[in-house]
């Protein structure tokens, strides 16, 4: 057996553990070294060490806790359920608009969380009951939360975003630039589609009476305005200091972790208790996320050791199809790979074969990497594996059913599959910001 | 079976404690942008110092995450199956894949952190020169504690599986 086969073979093994069940992290462990002490003896595991202690000294990647650490201080800070509160009561007698509410503040809360479970969970909590109770119908407002709950992973600062920049030798900076115009363009449609759908058919969202608004309208502007802005502001200096190539993703993410302290403080909620359990939360992701990216780092060296990428690579550059079929292929693998693997063992299992691939095709690498993130906002969504169903079925209220959910997400997965077609069509969506960071 | 119970504890605080690092970590980086931006003089320490406090945390809280299970995993097949059914099939994954790959990776994790003891190695990325060998110490300290809570999850799996034998 030659050993490009070795590679194929390798990246079976990985997939067929890893739909069975085993951990992701530990199944990447476990080929890696059952295929490293085949093909290369012992002295794999020196070279698994320094890929151990190659990602513990990755500087970039220490911006991971810290966007953790900060969404999850500003989760606890109250921001966003005194936000539902007033935005209910201001947008509650129009059309649709609890659906609406719940979209925009899932857009301002994804720049912060990062995370797709907390922020699916919260939104869930929140709104979900709040629209069943008005009437609202179950199917729109379970989709309305899981698809806004889900942008979270893709709207910048996203911790996605920035393990796929050492992953991809692309600027982290870049990544973070190029993803915030399709994350504001998929919520854009997610609220085209919610005001057209309640104008059309009001009995899905209807208006609430005005009466539920007790408070003067000029009082619940200001409201919105005190809940609303300490947040944008903070996200938009984060964001904006990166994107102008003053601090880096790093050194942001420090100083939006003490601004989200400082936001916390001004709805007085930082003490120790909402810090403890932030910090908890943050350890736990950083774990799970830095134990996979220490495996992948064994388990990629090895496979591309043994060229197993390249056999692919040949195969696929040799088909008699132009550029645009293999890119509508590899993203229909994408997507039914969404369906049964969770967004990081897609990234690590189809990157070091794609990204090549689509770089020999003379594809922008940025602008596929950006591609990808999008794709993936479907991965949470499509059944029978999707996170974000899961999550959300987990905390819905007794009467909303799984089949609401179910058919609830239909449309937003068309949505974006609409989204990822634009960013196809106009590369610029993607492009036009990173163009501008001169990076 | 009091096993279990040491090790989960030891998991649970030994994971909580380092949770903690997050702080200083912040602290750290903050202090650098203020010194480089605002004073205009850069620190020597503070980028070897940020990825030791990381590293130091997501390696050790690698046991905490197990023991809540966090370590991310598709339970498609695992969630059809019956309390019974789902000890099997753990106690085959943190058996046959889990306890000898965290097994092996410790050893070899003692051996490189023994190497860099034995030469007293020295890392430097900037003017501030340290020794490898502590840092490189906490990979099989992280391994470890994970090889130890995979002892203490295969047997709550031989315990649910004694119990729930004639169901």
């Amino acid at each position: 057996m030659t050993t490009e086969y070795i590679g194929l073979v390798m990246l079976g093994a990985l997939v067929l553990m890893v739909l069975s069940g085993v951990h992701l992290a530990f199944s990447m462990m476990f080929v890696a070294v059952v295929f490293g002490l085949i093909y290369r003896g012992p002295a794999v595991f020196t070279l698994f060490m320094h890929n151990t202690f190659g990602t513990m000294q990755n500087e970039i990647l220490i911006a991971v806790p810290l966007f953790v650490l900060m969404g999850a201080i500003l989760e606890t800070s109250g921001a966003a359920d005194r936000l539902f509160e007033t935005m209910f009561q201001l947008l509650g007698p129009v059309r649709g608009g609890l659906a609406i509410t719940t979209v925009i503040i899932s857009t301002i809360f994804a720049a912060c969380t990062g995370v797709i479970a907390a922020s699916v969970t919260m939104m869930a909590l929140m709104a979900l009951p709040a629209m069943v109770k008005r009437g609202y119908d179950h199917a729109l407002a379970s989709g309305v939360v899981c698809a806004g709950g889900t942008l979270g992973i893709l709207i910048p600062p996203s911790v996605m975003l920035v393990m796929l920049g050492p992953m991809c030798n692309l600027s982290v900076a870049n990544l973070l630039a190029g993803a915030v115009l399709p994350g504001l363009t998929l919520s854009g449609l997610y609220l085209l589609y919610i005001i057209v759908l309640c104008w059309w058919r009001p009995s899905v969202g209807p208006a609430i009476s005005i009466e539920e608004r007790h408070e003067a309208k000029g009082k619940l502007l200001l409201n919105t305005a005190f809940y609303m802005l300490p947040m944008i502001f903070l996200l938009l200096s984060v964001m904006g200091s990166i994107l102008a190539g003053i601090a880096s993703p790093t050194e942001a993410s420090a100083l939006g972790t003490v601004g989200s302290m400082l936001v916390a403080a001004l709805y007085r909620n930082l003490n120790l208790k909402t810090l403890r359990r932030a910090v908890y939360e943050t350890v736990l992701v950083t774990s799970m996320v830095f134990y996979v990216i220490v495996a992948a780092s064994m388990f990629t060296s090895l496979f591309l050791y043994t060229r197993g990428g390249s056999v692919i690579e040949q195969f696929v550059l040799e088909l008699p199809v132009s550029r645009w079929v293999i890119l509508a292929l590899m993203m229909f693998i994408l997507f039914i790979l969404g369906m049964l693997i969770d967004w990081i063992g897609i990234l690590f299992i189809t990157i070091p074969i794609f990204l090549p691939i689509a770089t020999k095709l003379g594809f922008n690498p940025l602008w596929f990497v950006e591609l990808i993130a999008v794709n993936l906002q479907m991965s949470f969504l499509s059944p029978p594996f999707a996170y974000a169903i899961f999550f959300v079925k987990g905390v819905a209220p007794p009467e909303v059913t799984t089949q609401d959910i179910y058919r609830g997400v239909v449309p937003f997965m068309a949505l974006q599959a609409i989204g990822l077609t634009l960013c196809i069509v106009y590369p610029q969506i993607i492009l036009w910001l990173p163009s501008w960071t001169g990076q | 079976m009091q096993a279990i119970k040491w090790i989960d504890t030891l998991s649970l605080w030994s994971g909580t404690l380092i949770a903690w690092l997050a702080i200083p970590l912040t602290g750290i980086v903050t202090y650098e942008v203020f010194m480089r931006y605002v004073m205009n003089m850069p620190t020597q320490w503070v980028y070897d110092a940020s990825w030791m406090l990381h590293s130091t945390a997501f390696l050790i809280a690698g046991a905490y995450t197990l023991s809540v299970k966090r370590h991310v995993r598709i339970d498609m097949l695992y969630n059809i199956l019956s309390k019974r059914g789902k000890a099997i099939f753990d106690l085959l994954i943190f058996g046959v894949v889990v306890l000898p790959v965290m097994g092996v990776l410790t050893w070899e994790g003692v051996a490189y952190a023994a190497e860099a003891w034995s030469t007293g190695e020295k890392l430097s990325t900037s003017l501030w020169e340290f020794p490898s060998a502590p840092i490189r110490t906490m990979i099989p300290v992280g391994f470890f504690l994970v090889l130890l809570q995979t002892v203490a999850e295969i047997l709550r799996c031989l315990q649910v599986i004694r119990t729930e034998s004639h169901p």
